[in-house]
C-alpha cells in the first residue's frame, strides 16, 4: 500500500475521479429521488431538476394512508426472516454432509442441486400453483414461506458446500479425538467455524427475498397477506391511475426505500463484508 | 516473470477439497450422518423445484389455456417459438442481455477494483455503488425512465451543457440501449464489490515486487490480479449468466403502468414468457412453459461451458 | 350441473378438514364452508384498489348489500390483474373468487374463451331490489348486452361504459368548443392552425403505450372504411384485405400527422403519463384517449381547465361511430356462491347505487335514466347519436396475441415515423400472413 502510494501513475489519476463520479451519479439519483417526494405532480413535470419550493410533505401523508406499507413491511420481515432462518437450518447440514462425508452420492447429488440454480423461477410457477392449489397453500404466508424456502435449497446449498469444503478439517479429527459425535462435531464446532459464510448466506437470501415479486403476486390473494414489494405494485398502480399523483408515489417509494437505506447505512459495513467474505472463500 | 512470483508464494499443504476417505470409527459415525443431514434439503427442494421443472416439461409439450383441458401438440410449441419473429427477437435481446450487458458490466467492474484497490475512501464508494442491488427493480425502472425520457432529468442537463438536440432516449432506436445501460449501472456495484474482496486477499509484496519490476498497471493486472481472482471471476460468470437470463422487472416495469408491456423489441425471453402466459389474451401456458425450457436449457449450456472455461487449476496463495 | 353440486362440496369440505388438519393449517386454509344454494356469504375479487373512487362506491353499496340481505361479502380488492391472478385458479376446484370485475378484453379471454365464465342471461332477468318490477334487462341499453352476449350467453353485466374521444381545453379554445372539427379536412386545417400558434405540434400522445399510440392508427381506418373492417383485416390469413387502396389511403393520415410535424415534442420519447400531464398543463392542444382522460389528468391541469371532447373526425365512410369498451361484473362458472354474486349484481345495477359511479367516479354508466357527469357531456352527446362498435374493432380483445405481437411493433413504428404508410402496410400484411401460417 505504502509503496504504491508513492507512485502514482496516470491511470490513477483519472482513475479516482471516474470511481467517485460513477458512485456520485447513485448518490445524485438517490437525492433526486427524496427530492421530486417533496414535489406537487406540476412541479415534477414542469421543472423536474428543481428544489421543491414549498416541501409538500402532503405527500408523505397521502401515500402513508393511500397504502397499507406498515403492514406490509410486517408481513415482509416475518417471511424474510423467517426463509432465511429454514434455508440455512436446513442447507446447512446438507452442505457439510456433501462436502465433508464422503459417499459415493456425494459428486451426484451436489451436481443435483447445483442444477436447481440454472432453473428460472418463471419456468415452474404454473404447476408449482396447481400443487398449491390442492395443498390449499395458496393465499397463505405459510405456503409462501415453504415455497421461499424450497427455492433457495439450490444457490444455499451450492454456495455453503463450497464453504465448508474450505474449512480446515484439523479441528474436526481433534473433536473426533475427544470423543465428541458427529453430530456434535457439526453444531458445536463447523457451524462456528462456518460463521461468516452462513452470515453471506443469508443476507444474500434475505437481499433476494426483499423485494421478490413473481411468487408474491401470483401466490398470495388477500391484501392483509401481501408482502412489501406486492404492496408498492399496488400503490404505484393506484397513484398512476388516480389522477396520476407522482409526488405521492415517489413518497411512496421514499417511505419504502428509506428504511432500507438507513439499515444499510447502519449495517452495510457489515453486510458487504459478510458478503465478500463468504463469496470469496 | 510475475507467474514465478505467484508460485513461490505458493503455501506447501494445499487442501483437498473433499476429505479422503476413512474407514475410522469416526468415518462411520460421519456416514450415519449423511442421509439425515440431506434429506430434508433434498426432499424440498425436489417436491417444490424438480417436480414443478418436470410438470413444466410437460406442460411444454401440450396446448392449455389453463381453465380447461390440456391438449398433446408434441414439439407443435417448440416449432412455433423457432419460427416466431417476436421469439427470436427476444431470444437475441437476451443474449445481448448476457454478452454485452455482462462484458459491459464485467470490465467496468474490473475497472472500478483497480482504481478503488489503493483509493482514499473506497470504503464508501464502494458502499454507495453497492445501494442500487437492495432496491427493487421496479422502483429502479420507474426511476430510470423517468430520467431519461424527452424533458427529463438527464436531457436536461445535457441541454445546459450546450447540446441542444439530445438523443431521444426512451426512442424505439434507443431504449433497450437504455435498458441496457441501467441494467450495468445496477450490476456494476454488486460485481465490484465481490471482485474487491477478491483483489483484497492478494498479498500486497506481490505487487511490490511488480513495482520493483517496472511492470505498468496492465501488466500487474494482467499477471498477478487477474490469475489470482480466476476462481472468483469463475463464480461471478455463472451467477451473472443465471440473473441474466431471469432479468424481468427492470424491464417489464418499462412500459409504466396501465397493465401494458414495453415494445416487444425489448423483450427477452422472461418477457415473452409471460406474455404467453398471461397477456396474449387466451393463455398460452403450453408456449410459455416451452420458452422456460429454452431458458433453461440456455443456462445449462452456458454454465457447462463456463465450468469447463474456468476449470484450470486455481493459483492458491 | 347443479345435481353434482352438493356431493362435490362434501367432497371438497372433506377434503379440506383432511388436508388442511394434516398440515396444522386449520383456518388459513379455506375460506370458510360453503352451503351452496342458500349461501349467506360471497367473495368478490376487485379490479380496484382500496381507496379508489370505485372502490368506495362498491365498498357502501357492499355494506348496504350485507345490511339488507345478510350476505356477507369478502371483498379482495386486487387491481388491474385480477384476472391474471384468478386464471390459473379457474380449472382447479378451489376457484377463489365468487365474484370479479373487470375490463371486458380480460374477462373475454379468461372466462369466455376457455369456457369458464358463469352464462349471466339469469342476471338480466332479475328484478333490481329496490325498484320494483323493473328487471335487470329493462334498464341497461340493449347495446351493451349485446356487446357483452358472445354464443347467445352473457359474460358480463356492464357498469362503467368507456369511450374514447379527443380531449381538448374548452376555456383555452373557445372556438373549437363552439364548432368542433366534423371532418378530417377541418380537424388538419384547425391543427395546422394550432400548430403555427403555438409553434409545436398540437396532439398529445404518450406513444410508450402502445394502445394509444394504436388508436390513432386504427380510429383513422375505421373511419375510412367503417367499424369492423380493421377487426376482418387482421384475422384476413391472406393478407388481401390490406391490399384495399382504401386501408394505405387511411394509414397515409396519420403519415400525414405524424411527418407534418403534428404531435407535440418529445411524444416519441417520454414515459407515461410525461405527455398528457404536460397536456393538462396547457403544453398541447388535443389528446386521444379514453372517458377517463379527466380524471387521470385533473391533478396535474391549468387552472380553469373545462375538459370537453369531440370524436375522432369522420372519414370517407362519412359516418360518425363511436368506440366503446366496458367494465363489469362476471361470475366464475365454478364459483361456490354464484347465487349470492347474482343478487349482489341486480343489487348494484339499482339506480340510486349505480349513479355513484357517475357523480363519485366521473364515469358514464350504462343506465340510460342516470345523469352524465359534466366533463363527459360531449362524450355523451355522441354515444346517444351515433352508432357505436368496440374499442379497437374488438381485435384486442379477440386477438390479443396478432394485436401485440403484429399490429404494435409496426404501429408503434409509424407513429414514430420510422416507416411511410405504404411501408407500414406492407410490413403489417407480410407479417400478419406469417403469423396466421403459425398461428392459424
Amino acid at each position: 500500500m505504502a509503496m504504491t502510494r508513492k507512485f502514482p501513475g496516470p491511470s490513477k489519476l483519472l482513475g479516482s475521479p471516474f470511481a467517485w463520479l460513477f458512485a456520485l451519479f447513485s448518490v445524485a439519483v438517490a437525492v433526486w429521488m427524496l427530492l421530486t417526494s417533496l414535489k406537487s405532480t406540476r412541479a415534477i413535470f414542469a421543472e423536474p431538476w428543481s428544489l421543491p419550493t414549498t416541501p409538500q410533505w402532503d405527500n408523505y401523508a397521502r401515500a402513508w394512508t393511500a397504502s397499507d406499507f406498515a403492514g406490509a413491511t410486517l408481513n415482509t420481515v416475518i417471511l424474510v426472516f423467517g426463509t432465511a432462518v429454514a434455508t440455512i437450518a436446513l442447507s446447512a447440514p446438507a452442505a457439510y454432509a456433501l462436502s465433508r462425508i464422503l459417499t459415493r452420492w456425494n459428486s451426484g447429488i451436489t451436481a443435483f442441486f447445483a442444477l436447481g440454480l440454472g432453473i428460472p423461477s418463471q419456468v415452474i410457477i404454473l404447476p408449482l400453483y396447481v400443487m398449491m392449489n390442492e395443498l390449499y397453500l395458496v393465499d397463505s404466508l405459510t405456503g409462501l414461506w415453504i415455497l421461499y424456502v424450497a427455492t433457495s435449497m439450490p444457490f444455499t446449498v451450492f454456495f455453503l458446500t463450497g464453504f465448508f469444503g474450505s474449512l480446515p478439517k484439523e479441528l474436526e479429527e481433534a473433536a473426533a479425538l475427544d470423543g465428541a459425535s458427529a453430530n456434535r462435531t457439526f453444531w458445536q464446532i463447523m457451524l462456528p467455524l462456518a460463521r461468516s459464510g452462513i452470515i453471506t448466506a443469508m443476507i444474500l437470501n434475505i437481499i433476494q427475498h426483499w423485494g421478490e415479486t413473481l411468487f408474491g403476486l401470483v401466490f398470495l390473494q388477500s391484501e392483509e397477506k401481501a408482502t412489501l414489494s406486492l404492496a408498492l405494485l399496488g400503490f404505484l398502480q393506484r397513484m398512476q391511475y388516480n389522477g396520476a399523483d407522482w409526488g405521492g408515489l415517489f413518497a411512496g417509494v421514499c417511505t419504502v426505500v428509506l428504511p432500507v437505506l438507513a439499515c444499510y447505512i447502519w449495517l452495510g459495513r457489515r453486510i458487504i463484508e459478510g458478503m465478500t467474505l463468504g463469496s470469496v472463500k | 516473470m510475475t507467474a514465478t512470483a505467484v508460485r513461490e508464494t505458493e503455501p506447501a499443504q494445499r487442501q483437498p477439497a473433499v476429505p479422503a476417505a476413512q474407514s475410522s470409527p469416526l468415518a462411520r459415525g460421519r456416514k450415519r450422518l449423511f442421509w439425515p443431514f440431506i434429506a430434508p434439503a433434498l426432499v424440498l427442494y425436489v417436491v417444490f423445484y424438480i417436480l414443478p421443472t418436470l410438470a413444466t416439461a410437460w406442460i411444454s409439450l401440450n396446448k392449455w389455456a389453463g381453465a380447461g383441458p390440456m391438449e398433446f401438440a408434441g414439439l407443435d410449441n417448440y416449432r412455433r417459438l423457432l419460427l416466431d419473429p417476436v421469439f427470436q427477437g427476444s431470444f437475441a435481446n437476451t443474449l445481448t442481455i448476457l454478452f454485452a450487458v455482462g462484458g459491459a458490466t464485467f470490465a467496468l467492474s474490473f475497472l472500478l477494483t483497480m482504481i478503488l484497490r489503493d483509493m482514499a475512501g473506497r470504503k464508501a464508494v464502494r458502499a454507495i455503488i453497492f445501494f442500487p442491488n437492495i432496491i427493487s427493480g421496479i422502483v429502479l425502472s420507474i426511476l430510470w425512465g423517468f430520467l431519461f425520457q424527452a424533458e427529463g432529468v438527464v436531457n436536461q442537463a445535457l441541454r445546459t451543457f450546450g447540446m441542444d438536440n439530445p438523443p431521444n432516449w426512451l426512442g424505439t432506436e434507443n431504449l433497450f440501449s437504455v435498458i441496457m445501460i441501467g441494467l450495468v449501472w445496477v450490476q456494476t456495484g454488486f460485481f465490484t464489490t465481490i471482485l474487491m474482496a477478491a483483489v483484497d486477499r492478494i498479498p500486497k509484496d506481490l505487487y511490490e515486487v511488480c513495482d520493483l519490476e517496472g511492470a505498468n498497471a496492465w501488466q500487474r493486472f494482467r499477471h498477478v490480479t487477474l490469475p489470482l481472482m480466476w476462481d472468483v471471476v469463475g463464480v461471478c460468470a455463472v451467477l451473472w449468466s443465471i440473473s441474466a437470463i431471469k432479468i424481468f422487472e427492470f424491464i417489464y416495469a418499462f412500459a409504466g403502468a396501465a397493465g401494458q408491456l414495453p415494445p416487444t423489441k425489448v423483450w427477452n425471453t422472461a418477457l415473452y414468457a409471460y406474455a404467453e402466459a398471461f397477456a396474449s389474451g387466451v393463455p398460452k401456458y403450453g408456449s410459455a412453459a416451452a420458452t422456460g425450457m429454452v431458458m433453461l436449457a440456455l443456462v445449462g449450456v452456458l454454465v457447462v461451458l463456463l465450468r469447463r472455461m474456468f476449470r484450470r487449476d486455481t493459483v492458491q496463495f | 350441473m347443479n345435481g353434482f353440486l352438493p356431493r362435490r362440496q362434501v367432497l371438497r369440505t372433506v377434503a379440506a378438514v383432511t388436508v388442511a388438519g394434516a398440515l396444522g393449517l386449520g383456518a388459513a386454509a379455506c375460506g370458510g364452508g360453503s352451503t351452496g344454494e342458500a349461501s349467506n356469504e360471497l367473495v368478490y375479487w376487485s379490479m380496484w384498489k382500496a381507496g379508489e373512487p370505485q372502490a368506495k362506491v362498491l365498498e357502501s353499496a357492499i355494506a348496504s348489500f350485507t345490511k339488507e340481505t345478510g350476505v356477507k361479502v369478502k371483498v379482495e380488492w386486487k387491481g388491474r390483474d385480477v384476472s391474471k391472478q384468478l386464471a390459473p385458479t379457474l380449472n382447479t376446484r378451489n376457484v377463489p373468487a365468487d365474484l370479479v370485475d373487470s375490463a371486458d378484453r380480460f374477462v373475454k379471454s379468461t372466462f369466455v374463451a376457455t369456457g369458464q365464465g358463469l352464462d349471466l342471461s339469469p342476471v338480466y332477468d332479475m328484478e333490481i331490489p329496490g325498484e320494483t318490477g323493473k328487471k335487470v334487462s329493462d334498464v341497461i341499453d340493449p347495446k351493451y348486452r349485446e356487446y357483452a352476449t358472445s354464443e347467445g350467453k352473457a359474460w358480463l353485466v356492464p357498469y362503467e361504459v368507456l369511450a374514447e374521444q379527443i380531449w381538448y381545453d374548452g376555456n383555452a379554445l373557445k372556438d373549437v368548443a363552439a364548432a368542433p372539427p366534423k371532418t378530417w379536412d377541418d380537424f388538419v386545417s384547425l391543427l395546422d392552425s394550432r400548430k403555427s400558434a403555438r409553434g409545436d405540434g398540437p396532439l398529445a400522445l404518450d406513444a410508450d403505450i402502445a394502445d394509444y399510440s394504436a388508436f390513432w392508427t386504427y380510429h383513422a381506418i375505421l373511419r375510412d372504411l367503417g367499424p369492423g373492417a380493421f377487426g376482418a383485416a387482421a384475422t384476413d390469413a391472406t393478407g388481401a384485405k390490406f391490399d384495399d387502396p382504401a386501408f394505405v389511403t387511411a394509414v397515409r393520415k396519420i403519415e400525414q400527422l405524424v411527418k407534418g410535424g403534428y404531435f407535440v415534442k418529445g411524444y416519441d420519447g417520454s414515459k407515461f403519463p410525461a405527455v398528457q400531464q404536460k397536456w393538462a398543463g396547457g403544453g398541447a392542444d388535443f389528446l386521444l384517449l379514453g372517458t377517463f382522460a379527466p380524471s387521470e389528468t385533473k391533478p396535474s391541469a391549468k387552472e380553469g381547465f373545462a375538459y370537453r371532447s369531440f370524436p375522432f373526425p369522420e372519414g370517407a365512410k362519412g359516418e360518425q361511430t363511436q368506440e366503446i369498451s366496458l367494465i363489469g361484473f362476471a361470475i366464475p362458472a365454478k364459483a361456490r356462491n354464484a347465487e349470492a354474486a347474482k343478487r349482489f349484481v341486480a343489487y348494484f345495477m339499482n339506480k340510486e347505487r349505480l349513479s355513484k359511479i357517475a357523480s363519485e367516479t366521473d364515469n358514464i354508466t350504462p343506465r340510460a335514466d342516470i345523469e352524465v357527469p359534466a366533463v363527459l357531456a360531449d362524450v355523451k352527446k355522441t354515444l346517444d347519436t351515433a352508432r357505436t362498435h368496440p374499442a379497437l374493432d374488438g381485435v384486442k380483445m379477440d386477438h390479443t396475441d396478432w394485436y401485440t405481437k403484429v399490429f404494435q411493433p409496426v404501429n408503434t413504428e409509424l407513429i414514430t415515423g420510422k416507416v411511410s404508410a405504404a411501408d407500414f402496410v406492407a410490413k403489417l400484411k407480410s407479417t400478419s400472413v406469417d403469423f396466421w401460417k403459425l398461428n392459424g
